[in-house]
């Protein structure tokens, strides 16, 4: 699966390529952990799986959640000071009313110095803002899982910010003056004390190439969907998370795995949709 | 086997039945007369210890269905349920085919699941192939090697 790599987060860093590719390896009998994050963390977030906590996963057996009212994120300071980032994630909008800040970048690793920001409100809708214009670009999602993928970049008159939710075609604003100190540090999670849990899943990030989304429905995670989806993603509900699917079981994006996302898969397979490439849904 | 001769053994007036040893016994299969331009195709399950089977039947172009009525006739009641399905898909010349028993993975005896009745006159097994197999075994767990070998077609 790939998801909030909460335990073996990599950081790869390559001339031309950021990739933080926050991928759960050996996630068998492992606890779910933030501490991977090199930036820390702050304000109890909570990271857990189906068989860790009952936290409600997008991916693979972890995710993070934060808690209600509270400032919660994770830092991770591996940008270093770039001056582009591509960073796609899955929120579960839990917010009561209102709206969180749910991703940001600064110019620094401790907190100051604003990029960009992602805010979320409870209706699903999605706003990235690029700090130093305040141009900012908007796309509706989901009041459960979400994803998120963003693209900003500093330039003299040619910087630009995009968004995509749920793999909506881009809204972007391009041919911005944004230039200045380079990005250090994201944090991720509720950076505004926002009322409502929030969980996060799936981040991965990179400096230049798209990330997409992941293939719904694919709790085995081979890229195909097929009777062997329907089947280990029963047995995670028979055996109450004990087994955890490895790849996307949550099918329907409701927050929760059960019956009626073995329904949606069969709907993939029925439609001959099952080659995640051609149909990531 | 002759899939047509075994039809033909079976007709009585204008129809035909077929007494086929399938998954849980004897079970009839009542058809209409197969004419000389009918391509019978039979899909056997060459594997033991499988609970589950989905696979795609692609057919060339020009060919048509006639009858689906029986696509799953040869599978026992226990796997007839949600997650089992015979489709066809026209435009794309693809039959698709799951069978499944989720949550309890009840073996599917060796034999006959079912069959397609083309209208055209295809008679060769080289004019369809077998696609896509993906096969469970009686612990839920998928089967892997070989997979285009668990299910073959029988063309007449």
């Amino acid at each position: 699966m790939k998801m909030i790599n909460l335990n073996s987060r990599l950081a790869r860093r390559a001339t031309a390529t950021l990739a933080l590719g926050l991928l759960l390896g050996a996630q068998t009998a492992m606890a779910c952990t933030v501490d991977n994050w090199n930036g820390g963390n702050s304000g109890n977030v909570t990271a857990g799986g189906p068989n860790s906590g009952g936290i409600a996963r997008y991916a693979g057996i972890c995710s993070m959640e934060t808690p209600s009212a509270a400032n919660a994120w994770v830092q991770d300071d591996s940008p270093g000071g770039i001056d582009r980032i591509r960073a796609r994630f899955y929120v579960r909008n839990g917010l009561s009313s209102g709206a969180s800040l749910i991703y940001r970048g600064f110019s620094t690793t401790g907190g100051t110095g604003q990029l960009f920001t992602v805010f979320l409100n409870s209706a699903g809708s999605v706003t990235l803002i690029d700090n130093a214009t305040g141009t900012q670009v908007q796309q509706a999602g989901n009041t459960a899982w979400s994803s998120v993928e963003i693209d900003w970049s500093q330039g003299a008159g040619d910087g630009f910010i995009s968004l995509s939710v749920n793999g909506q075609t881009p809204a972007q604003q391009t041919g911005l003056a944004n230039a200045g100190a380079g990005l250090q540090s994201v944090r991720l999670g509720n950076l505004n004390s926002a009322a409502g849990t929030l969980g996060f899943d799936a981040y991965e990030s990179r400096r230049t190439t798209e990330i997409g989304r992941l293939c719904r429905g694919n709790p085995d995670a081979d890229g195909t969907r097929d009777i062997n989806d329907l089947q280990v993603l029963f047995t995670e509900l028979q055996t109450l998370g004990g087994t955890p699917a490895p790849g996307t079981p949550d099918a329907n994006e409701d927050g929760s795995v059960g019956l009626p996302d073995l329904n949606v898969i069969f709907g993939f397979i029925q439609a001959l949709q099952g080659d995640c490439s051609a149909f990531p849904g | 086997m002759k899939i047509r001769n075994l039809l033909l053994a079976g007709i009585a007036a204008s129809a035909l039945t077929l007494q086929v040893q399938a998954q849980e016994g004897s079970i009839g299969l009542s058809k209409e007369a197969i004419g000389q331009n009918t391509s019978v195709v039979a899909f056997n399950l060459a594997m033991d210890n499988v609970s589950g089977v989905q696979f795609e039947l692609h057919y060339p172009q020009g060919a048509s269905i006639g009858n689906l009525s029986s696509c799953l006739d040869g599978i026992p009641d226990s796997h007839k349920k949600s997650f089992t399905t015979c489709k066809n898909f026209p435009e794309k010349n693809v039959l698709l085919v799951v069978i499944s028993d989720i949550g309890m993975s009840r073996q599917l005896a060796p034999g006959i699941l079912g069959f397609a009745e083309f209208d055209s006159g295809l008679a060769s097994d080289s004019d369809f192939r077998i696609e896509n197999v993906v096969a469970l075994d009686t612990n839920g767990d998928k089967i892997r090697g070989n997979s285009e070998s668990i299910v073959e077609l029988q063309v007449d």
